[in-house]
């Protein structure tokens, strides 16, 4: 069988601008920060005290879903996850109940759903404080787990599967094929993506809804990553936190959201008469095999799923016109995705602009890969390369054309967009305009 | 202590906000499982928002020989269980374990 041509109908995003892909787009290229104080929790005692939250409720993003009642069912991930869904179906058109069920299926990218989620945190962290409280000698732990047992809600592991997204996107959209979720940290959803378009170039399925989503904006989320040392404590200027490139760079900037597509192969499109946005067309995947939060210094994972995503889309780095930079704005990161770039594209490097999303809406984690693969549709549907927000002190190390302060208008035919992950995942998608 | 108008008014807002449908279509008639559509996941969430609401524990058990009870009276059978699981009767079940608690 020869190989799909494996194209985009249909984008949603929910981000920590707000929901929908307008408003998404319209921040972008505008250099906005979504960098906000936190105001849900006091949070003057935590290291970092500022982060990228969905300015919605719990309660807002359920008045959102398309079928209420799973609003309980669902953590705020998934509320995020299932929005977007719903925003790439119908920009798609697409009927998957219509679809043979073998033909239709799911690929989703999911966070640690359960322990971040702050239904378990709240119960968790209560242990000492609740016997105290209750005048409970702390030996008594029998005492607070009886306690447990009568207050824990009893949907709580339906909630904290990492499969509940894709089960609840196949059950309200009727797609009966295959359902693939992916926890590898930050370049999960970037790995669900690759995986559907193999899927659908390998002709196993005609269309697959894929994507990702994540929400760490929690106490107890943000203290793990605090602890790790990885976000930016940069409490005074919130907004200029986010700095990849930067000499001064000292750590993400925590987002959340969701974003989602609708992937089909060219044919099925066409048969259907739809309007397709993008095209898939190369996918890399590594490991580093090496430590769990360091990388090794000569990227040599990183390079490999670069130049694995090239091969596959036969395109040469002087035919990628911008490249959609995982750029955390962590020491480690930016210098060596510099690095990759560099060994990959060689003195093309120089010549080929980079950006990091990441400068404006933070780290999605889970989520990362879908969020900027949303931005790069969208950047080539509009022809402009958001910028790298924050870029004031080129690092001597970080030398590439970021795009510093503000978007640029240029001709993009092809997009390669990166996402590293801590565990040593790499992934790289290749992303190309219809011609 | 709580009025039975309390108790049926509490658990009919329990319902509704659990399968998110308005008030008024909780009726004390109502079968949980057939007219309300309920699946076993929103029948743990009601549960667990009653004995929250009430300050009660419930025994699954004592619910589902109540309601076999009400079949067999009926001579149907375990599983005709969902023709009689009513609002009413789990309302029953409710006023029942909270006098048995203050007795």
């Amino acid at each position: 069988m020869s190989h799909q041509k494996v194209v985009i109908t249909g984008l949603g995003v929910v981000s920590p601008f707000g929901i929908g892909h307008h408003i998404f787009w319209e921040s972008l290229q505008n250099g906005v920060s979504a960098a906000r104080k936190i105001d849900t929790f006091d949070a003057s005692q935590m290291p970092t005290q500022f982060w990228a939250s969905v300015p919605a409720s719990d309660d807002t993003l359920n008045e959102h879903l398309v079928q209420r009642k799973t609003g309980k069912l669902l953590t705020r991930s998934g509320k995020m996850a299932m929005i977007a869904a719903a925003e790439a179906i119908a920009q798609s058109g697409i009927d998957f109940s219509a679809l043979q069920p073998e033909r239709g299926a799911i690929s989703v990218g999911a966070g640690g759903i359960g322990l971040n989620d702050p239904d378990v945190a709240a119960i968790g962290f209560d242990h000492g404080g609740w016997l105290a409280s209750n005048n409970i000698p702390r030996d008594n732990e029998g005492a607070f787990w009886a306690a447990m047992v009568a207050h824990t809600h009893p949907l709580l592991s339906v909630k904290a599967i990492p499969n509940s997204i894709a089960a609840h996107l196949s059950m309200l959209y009727q797609i009966q094929g295959a359902s693939t979720t992916i926890t590898t940290a930050c370049t999960s959803s970037s790995q669900a993506i690759g995986e559907a378009f193999h899927k659908i170039k390998y002709g196993l399925a005609d269309a697959v809804l894929a994507g990702g989503a994540d929400s760490m904006t929690n106490p107890s989320s943000l203290l793990s990553f605090s602890l790790l040392g990885v976000l930016s404590k940069n409490n005074a200027e919130y907004a200029a936190a986010s700095r990849p490139f930067d000499r001064d760079r000292d750590g993400f900037l925590l987002g959340e959201g969701a974003a989602f597509f609708v992937l089909e192969s060219l044919e099925h499109c066409r048969r259907r008469g739809a309007q397709p946005l993008a095209e898939i067309s190369g996918f890399g995947c590594t490991s580093d095999a090496f430590r769990i939060t360091d990388e090794p210094e000569d990227a040599r994972g990183s390079i490999n799923a670069m130049r694995q995503a090239l091969r596959e889309a036969q395109l040469n780095p002087e035919q990628i016109h911008y490249i959609n930079a995982h750029g955390t704005s962590t020491r480690m990161n930016d210098k060596t995705e510099t690095l990759a770039i560099k060994k990959v594209f060689g003195e093309q490097a120089y010549r080929t602009p980079v950006s990091s999303n990441k400068s404006m809406f933070g780290h999605l984690v889970a989520g990362a890969g879908a969020i900027e693969m949303a931005a790069s549709i969208l950047t080539l549907l509009h022809q402009v390369a958001p910028p790298t927000i924050n870029l004031n002190n080129p690092d001597p190390e970080c030398d590439l054309d970021y795009i510093p302060h503000s978007a640029r208008q240029l001709n993009i035919k092809n997009i390669m967009s990166n996402s590293f992950g801590f565990g040593g995942q790499n992934s790289c998608l290749v992303v190309n305009a219809m011609m | 202590m709580i009025s039975k108008q309390d108790i049926e008014r509490k658990l009919i807002t329990i319902i509704a906000k659990s399968l998110q449908i308005p008030e008024k279509t909780v009726q004390m008639n109502s079968r949980l499982l057939i007219d309300l559509e309920a699946e076993s996941i929103d029948i743990l969430d009601i549960r667990f928002a009653a004995e929250q609401e009430f300050g009660i524990k419930f025994d699954t058990e004592e619910i589902r020989k109540m309601l076999l009870q009400a079949a067999q009276e009926n001579q149907l059978s375990e599983k005709d269980i969902p023709q009689f699981f009513t609002v009413e009767r789990f309302y029953d079940y409710i006023v029942r374990k909270i006098e048995q608690h203050n007795a």
